[in-house]
C-alpha cells in the first residue's frame, strides 16, 4: 500500500523520532512505514490521519499509484 | 518505595534466590565432593527448595523488567509498539516449530541411549506444551 506519510511529515518540519512520539510508536515503525514496507493497523492510520487533519484515503492509497 | 528501591530489592532478592536454589539444586554433587553425608531424602527436598527458588528468581526478573519497562518511556513505547508485536509474534512461531524439532531430536538421542525415563519425561512436557498452545489459539480466537 502506497502512502505520503513522509510526504506530509515533512510538510510539518517534523523528524521521524519526533513524529513517532507523537504517534506513540516506534521510529523503526514509522520508518518501514514510509518505506511502504509495512501498513499500519486501522487505530494507527486513523491516529496518522487525524494528525494530519487528512481522510485515510487521502494518506494511504491502495495498490496503483500516488 | 521509590521506583528506584522497588529495582533495587527486585535484583537483590532475584540474585540472592539464584544462589539459593543452584546452591540447593547442586546439592547432591556437593555432598559427593565434600563426603557431608547428607540423606537421600534431604537432598530430594533441597532440590525441591531449589526448584522453587529458581521459580522465584524468575518471578523477580519478571517484575523487575515489568518495572524498567513502565517508567521507561521508550521502552514502553517500544512495548507496545504494533510493529514489534508483530515481529515478536512471528519470531515466537518460528522459535516454536525450532524448539519443537530440537525436543524430538533431542528425545531420539535419549531413547537411544537407553534413558527412557528422560524421554518419556520430554514427551510429556512436548505434549503439555501442544495442549497450552491449542488452549491459547481458542482463548484469543474467542476474544477477537
Amino acid at each position: 500500500m502506497k502512502n505520503k506519510v513522509e510526504e506530509l511529515r515533512k510538510e510539518k518540519n517534523l523528524s521521524q523520532e519526533e513524529f513517532s512520539n507523537y504517534m506513540k510508536v516506534s521510529r523503526q515503525t514509522i520508518i518501514s512505514i514510509e518505506k511502504e514496507r509495512y501498513n499500519p493497523s486501522l487505530d494507527l492510520a486513523f491516529r496518522i490521519a487525524d494528525f494530519f487533519q487528512r481522510r485515510i484515503e487521502d494518506i494511504f492509497i491502495r495498490g496503483g499509484e500516488r | 518505595m521509590s521506583v528506584k528501591g522497588k529495582k533495587r530489592v527486585f535484583v537483590i532478592l532475584a540474585i540472592m534466590l539464584y544462589c539459593i536454589g543452584l546452591l540447593l539444586l547442586l546439592s547432591r554433587q556437593i555432598n559427593r565432593i565434600a563426603e557431608l553425608e547428607i540423606s537421600n531424602t534431604a537432598i530430594t527436598w533441597m532440590g525441591i527448595v531449589g526448584i522453587i527458588c529458581t521459580l522465584l528468581t524468575m518471578v523477580c526478573v519478571i517484575r523487575l523488567l515489568t518495572i524498567m519497562v513502565q517508567t521507561n518511556v521508550e521502552l514502553n513505547i517500544s512495548e507496545q509498539d504494533e510493529r514489534n508485536m508483530m515481529i515478536r509474534g512471528k519470531a515466537a512461531e518460528y522459535t516454536l516449530t525450532i524448539l519443537s524439532i530440537l525436543m524430538l531430536m533431542l528425545e531420539g538421542v535419549l531413547i537411544v541411549m537407553g534413558q527412557s525415563v528422560a524421554a518419556f519425561l520430554i514427551a510429556i512436557t512436548f505434549m503439555l506444551g501442544i495442549i497450552a498452545q491449542m488452549f491459547l489459539i481458542r482463548h484469543f480466537d474467542k476474544m477477537n
